[in-house]
């Protein structure tokens, strides 16, 4: 019912559809953006996919390292992605070009190919959104069910917890955890995570506090059901509903934060491609490098608005009120 | 409800010296030391031999680093009951003076951001609500996503660029809030100078927070415009118009006012990106630069003030909400 | 701006890289049309044959706001720079031959044993509030800084051997020190001298005057509008005001924090000097208004950056293994993309075209080749076939860490993986805030590091290259070798630059033996003026701002105190 309900809203759909679209790009970054082939001869054999694939022989031959220096010697050949540059092969000789034939969304401080960049920035950008949502979610709806089931002083510890979260300033709550912890494209999801999941907690309780009291709990009662099984069969499930929102709301704000922290300096360790690292670049050269502040801003942007509209939409074909207009 | 607001009031006891002690056992552990950062952040490199051991000692002693966490956290909390907030390491100067000093400049800010915020997005919001799934609201809804989507900093990038005299357009300063000579200016001049200094800044905070206030009430209002006295209302043939702003818009604000409490420590935490870009000497770089510089006395200072205001924004939502909605009881 | 930096005395100033690289890089069209003019764009000095005149202001950008002006406690460069308007030291390091100079004191003697020396001051110099200056406001100020109440770590470490100061009349003051030390005479004579009657009372650290300073140095703060801009006038009561110094009625620097939005300012005439990045000049180098409008200067900063490999670390016990890593880094490709020419290469921590620096070593070249073949000498194969060099089981992978403040070393260090790579090499990269890099450093739990240090005229290399400091000092890489320790400690008590410079050069070929250090390169400034300011030079170390001046003709700014 829902579905149907949101296959009404075109916009929604279409930020559906975008999101699909990067999800696409993302996952398959190997085989549209790389230097390393998707089938290539050498040796008298065939390597299928060497490009998710680490071959031992290609290996030993420190070949991953080398192969934009490679060409295919008589009887070798290989099938190069459509974007034939790897995301941090850098060349020092087209350093800055606009976009143009063989760089089509033009070259970076380091001559990497902006585009190649920019598609395995959306594996960055995407997983991290995903990953930090899914942590808060997570944690969320575990602390959030139990303080809303169990009442007495889970409630209050949890209660206090968020009040904790509230009143911590993220930002900085982040920046001093970083300073602990390796830098990876983990941390920065785990952090991200890690801050996010009140929201969802105090979603998930208000559920449970509300649907306590329904009638189909009251009898499941009667029935003799257990408590336990009431609560995560049938409640949580209810519950979830409003979560699906935020999180979707909150994957939007988790690529934001990550592009931001990417602009002051704590964002992915180099050389790591991201949307928000290509934008800390363009600072040094916005008056003439358009490129490298267009591009990137617009993939944000673009991706920020599919998720929000999404949300959006959700949160439409969820409400029973608005259903059918006014 | 007395007894409700005395008992909240308590427990902000607990929270907040939960929240202090999780803030000084981090800092205090985060990697790097004030006193490193004193001698290496510009000046010198380190003599090892005794003396220097010594100066290390001493520069310790100095800044009470000497003494296990805990001794130093309950001295903090026994001067903090004094409202004794210390020195800032980085220039010893007292940490509620360079708050203080800070303040006005990002309140400011904040003040005007959430007024023009309201301001637009309520009559917005409305609007829509009104109008639910009508051409323009589809249209305003993409409008405001949009806004909401565009990374500030970027906004801000291009702006300067664009409008602050570069190839193109040269219409606004890009740097501080008052022009080099503005100290001579009369009063509406300097005012006016003002405003001009901060129009980009304002604009970049502005724009993302309309979508989320025009949505929530648009939201509000149409819950309102389903009740049974709003088509009553109808029924009794007053005009749309009446029954637009007499009625279903002055209930729909109630939501709206409630959640004031949640902005009040939105306002003194500035934005440091848009800071840094601007030049503005706000609370966004003095935290941020307090905790790179490991300033524990000053991050202190500002976290204890954005507890106690993020605590006391909750009770007043809470007690609002009460004084707003009567079916909501305080326990 | 730089001004000759002269208070943070002994060599191995660790700056923040901030500083050290604001460069960038640039479009390879422009590149090309504009390299061979940008060699000759730079000005070696302007309106030098003018008469100076008195009249204007003069406008600078500080790139952050210093927390106040105290000479002792203030620890940040921007603060120096202001206090060298406000504040007089007992000497003066002449910007041309780099000898020191009567300035406060009209002369000075040292024993035969260098352990005590005496200053005879002037008698006319009067604070800005005009109390005159005495031998018991130099005493108050070592004592002062020597205080351990005082906040002033980074700079009570330099005078650790000095005893103590004696007033001997109200002109006259001894110093005596524990050590002979040819340092000692800059370290003492460079300390700026603050008045007992203001700062003797009260606070010290956090003192009122701190936000309101009283010096006798040719400025006095005006206004200070906090976070915005920083206004001097002229002190009335300056010493050398019948000489007609000093030249402008204002000093004002205004806070910008933001790299482009102070280039535009510049650009709207509302700052006179500025320097930019080096993509900055190249943008508009050719246009005509910009060049109609401003001079341009590019001289070296006294400055370098290196990567500095942890010696105690099993994979950088060998000096063949340092030395490949350096052949690995392509610097003369850097030099050229990354810095825009705008760089020098070099390979001993001296300052290039000083006569320290040991003209005789090569640039050792990017030379993958030649790296390869002492790593395979040095026992590091790929043994296991899986395109990465072993030895003994280990694999040759290592971080190297530098700070997130700086864009320009982790384009080096990006550019420097990746060719490590193609050998074999395994390096991550690892960016950390300035405090974390610290902790790292000093607690030496860090493979390598790419940082950089402030060469001051006169360097001794003792704090960073002496085995002594191998454990706690600033020699993090652990760089141990007997010659050099006892070239460094002859050094120190040498008086004569020429014998210096002998024990010097030998000490430089040792370390690039050694190769603790891949050394990387001194970057250059590119100062932009606007064409009014006359008497600008170059000097070996930067520019002097105090010999700048506007003929009556072109003054800007009519608006004087006088």
């Amino acid at each position: 019912m829902v579905w149907s309900e949101f296959k009404k809203n075109k916009m929604a759909m279409c930020g559906l559809v975008v999101i699909f679209f990067f999800g696409f790009i993302a996952t398959f970054a190997p085989f549209i953006a790389n230097d390393v082939p998707i089938v290539m001869k050498k040796n008298n054999r065939i390597y299928l996919f060497p490009n998710v694939i680490k071959y031992s022989d290609l290996l030993s031959e420190n070949l991953y390292a080398n192969f934009d220096l490679w060409k295919p010697a008589p009887g070798e050949w290989c099938i190069k992605p459509i974007v034939p540059f790897g995301p941090l092969r850098q060349n020092l000789e087209v350093v800055l070009h606009p976009p143009n034939r063989i760089h089509w969304l033009g070259t970076d401080d380091r001559g990497r190919d902006v585009l190649s960049r920019m598609i395995w920035g959306a594996r960055l950008s995407l997983s991290v959104g995903f990953v930090s949502v899914g942590i808060a979610v997570l944690m969320g709806i575990v602390l959030g069910s139990l303080a809303g089931f169990l009442g007495s002083w889970v409630d209050t510890v949890v209660l206090r917890l968020i009040e904790l979260m509230l009143v911590i300033p993220t930002f900085f709550l982040i920046i001093t955890v970083m300073a602990f912890l390796p830098p990876s494209v983990w941390t920065i999801m785990v952090v991200i995570g890690l801050t996010s999941w009140p929201g969802v907690a105090r979603l998930v309780r208000g559920e449970f506090l509300r649907q306590r009291e329904m009638e189909y709990v009251l009898s499941a009662k009667v029935l003799g059901l257990s408590g336990i099984r009431t609560m995560f069969r049938h409640v949580l499930p209810n519950a979830l509903g409003p979560v699906y929102v935020s999180a979707t709301f909150g994957l939007a704000g988790a690529i934001l934060m990550e592009s931001g922290l990417s602009f002051l300096g704590f964002g992915a360790p180099p050389p790591t491609p991201s949307w928000g690292e290509l934008l800390k670049q363009s600072q040094s050269y916005v008056d003439f490098a358009w490129w490298l502040v267009l591009f990137p801003g617009l993939a944000i942007f673009i991706t920020v608005t599919a998720f929000n509209l999404v949300g959006e939409g959700l949160r439409d074909a969820m409400d029973p009120r608005l259903r059918g207009g006014r | 409800m007395l007894r409700y607001i005395i008992k909240r009031l308590l427990f902000v006891i607990p929270t907040f010296l939960g929240v202090s002690l999780i803030t000084f056992a981090l800092i205090q552990l985060a990697p790097g030391s004030p006193v490193a950062y004193k001698l290496r952040g510009e000046g010198g490199a380190m003599r090892a031999n005794f003396e220097t051991e010594k100066i290390i000692e001493q520069t310790k002693a100095l800044y009470g680093l000497d003494k296990p966490i805990i001794v130093q956290y309950l001295l903090w909390l026994r001067r903090i009951i004094t409202l004794d907030f210390g020195k800032s390491f980085k220039d010893q100067r007292f940490v509620m003076e360079k708050i203080w000093e800070t303040l006005p400049i990002t309140l400011q800010f904040t003040i005007l951001e959430t007024f023009l915020i309201y301001l637009i997005a309520i009559p917005i919001g409305a609007y829509s609500a009104v109008r639910s799934r009508s051409f323009l609201d589809q249209l305003i809804t993409i409008i405001l996503f949009l806004l909401y989507s565009l990374p500030s900093f970027w906004v801000a990038m291009l702006l300067i660029m664009f409008l602050g005299g570069g190839d193109w357009w040269n219409l606004f300063p890009v740097n501080g809030i008052n022009s080099i000579d503005a100290y001579a200016y009369p009063w509406w001049k300097w005012l006016l100078d003002r405003l001009w200094h901060i129009v980009l800044p304002l604009f970049c905070m502005t724009y993302g927070g309309l979508a989320g206030l025009s949505r929530y009430m648009r939201t509000g209002m149409l819950d309102v415009i389903k009740q049974d006295y709003i088509r009553t209302a109808r029924a009794y043939g007053l005009s749309e118009k009446m029954i637009v702003f007499k009625y279903a818009m002055r209930n729909s604000l109630i939501p709206i006012v409630t959640i004031f409490g949640g902005l009040l420590p939105g306002l003194i935490s500035g934005s440091v990106i848009i800071e840094t870009i601007f030049s503005i000497p706000g609370m966004g770089r003095l935290g941020f630069e307090a905790v790179l510089s490991r300033d524990y006395p000053l991050i202190m200072g500002i976290f204890t003030i954005s507890t106690f205001l993020t605590l006391f924004g909750l009770i007043i939502n809470d007690i609002l909400y009460a004084l707003v909605d009567p079916r909501i009881r305080l326990e | 701006m730089k001004v000759i930096k002269i208070k943070t005395v002994i060599i191995g100033v660790l700056i923040p890289l901030v500083l050290l690289f604001s460069c960038a890089n640039i479009n390879l069209d422009l590149v090309n049309s504009s390299q061979v003019e940008l060699s000759g764009v730079g000005l070696s000095e302007f309106g030098v044959d003018v008469s100076p005149e008195q009249g204007d202001w003069l406008i600078m950008r500080l790139s952050a706001e210093m927390p106040h002006l105290n000479p002792l406690t203030s620890t940040d460069a921007y603060s120096s720079l202001v206090n060298s308007w406000l504040f007089d030291s007992l000497l003066d390091r002449n910007p041309a031959t780099l000898e020191l100079e009567p300035r406060v004191a009209h002369k000075w003697e040292v024993s035969d044993d260098h352990l005590i020396y005496t200053f005879y001051l002037r008698d006319d110099v009067l604070f800005s509030d005009g109390h005159p200056l005495t031998a018991r406001d130099v005493k108050f100020t070592f004592d002062k800084l020597m205080d351990p109440l005082t906040d002033a770590p980074h700079l009570k470490n330099y005078f650790i051997d000095v005893e103590r100061c004696e007033v001997v009349d109200d002109y006259t003051v001894k110093y005596y020190c524990k050590k002979p030390y040819y340092q000692h005479p800059v370290m003492l004579g460079l300390l700026e001298i603050i008045p007992e009657h203001i700062y003797g009372k009260g606070d010290f650290n956090n003192h009122p005057n701190n936000r309101k300073p009283i010096g006798s140095g040719p400025y006095m703060l005006s206004e200070w509008q906090t976070g915005l801009q920083l206004v001097l006038k002229r002190n009335p009561y300056y010493w050398r005001k019948n000489e007609k110094m000093p030249h402008f009625d204002r000093i004002v620097y205004q806070v910008i924090l933001d790299d482009n939005a102070s280039l535009l300012k510049l650009r709207r005439g509302e700052l006179d000097a500025l320097t930019i990045r080096p993509e900055d000049l190249l943008r508009r180098v050719n246009s005509e208004k910009f060049r109609n409008q401003f001079n341009i200067f590019i001289y070296p900063r006294p400055a370098y950056s290196y990567i500095g490999w942890n010696m105690r670390r099993k994979v950088f016990s060998d000096s063949r293994v340092r030395k490949a890593l350096t052949m690995l880094l392509n610097r003369r490709k850097i030099v050229e993309k990354v810095y825009y020419g705008m760089a020098e290469i070099i390979e001993s921590p001296f300052m290039p075209n000083t006569p320290e620096y040991h003209s005789g070593l090569s640039i050792i070249p990017f030379s993958p080749d030649g790296a390869k073949k002492l790593l395979e000498e040095a026992g590091w194969l790929d043994s296991d076939r899986d395109g990465i060099r072993d030895k003994d089981g280990e694999k040759f992978y290592f971080e190297v860490m530098t700070t997130n403040a700086n864009p320009v070393a982790e384009k080096i260090l990006t550019i420097f993986q990746e060719d490590l790579a193609r050998v074999g090499i395994v390096m991550q990269i690892r960016l950390l805030e300035w405090a974390s890099l610290l902790e790292r450093v000093d607690s030496r739990n860090f493979d390598a590091v790419l940082m950089g240090w402030q060469m001051p005229p006169d360097p001794d290399p003792y704090q960073v290259w002496h085995s002594s400091q191998s454990e706690k000092g600033s020699n993090f890489v652990g760089f141990v070798n007997k010659e050099a320790d006892e070239l460094i400690e002859n050094g120190r008590v040498c008086f004569d630059r020429e014998e210096r410079i002998r024990l010097y050069r030998r000490f430089q070929e040792i370390v690039y033996e050694e190769q603790p250090y891949t050394f990387l390169f001194a970057p250059k400034a590119i100062l932009v003026v606007d064409k009014r300011v006359h008497g600008i030079r170059i000097y070996p170390f930067g520019v002097y701002e105090r010999e700048w001046f506007v003929p009556k003709s072109l003054q800007k700014y009519t608006y004087s105190d006088d």
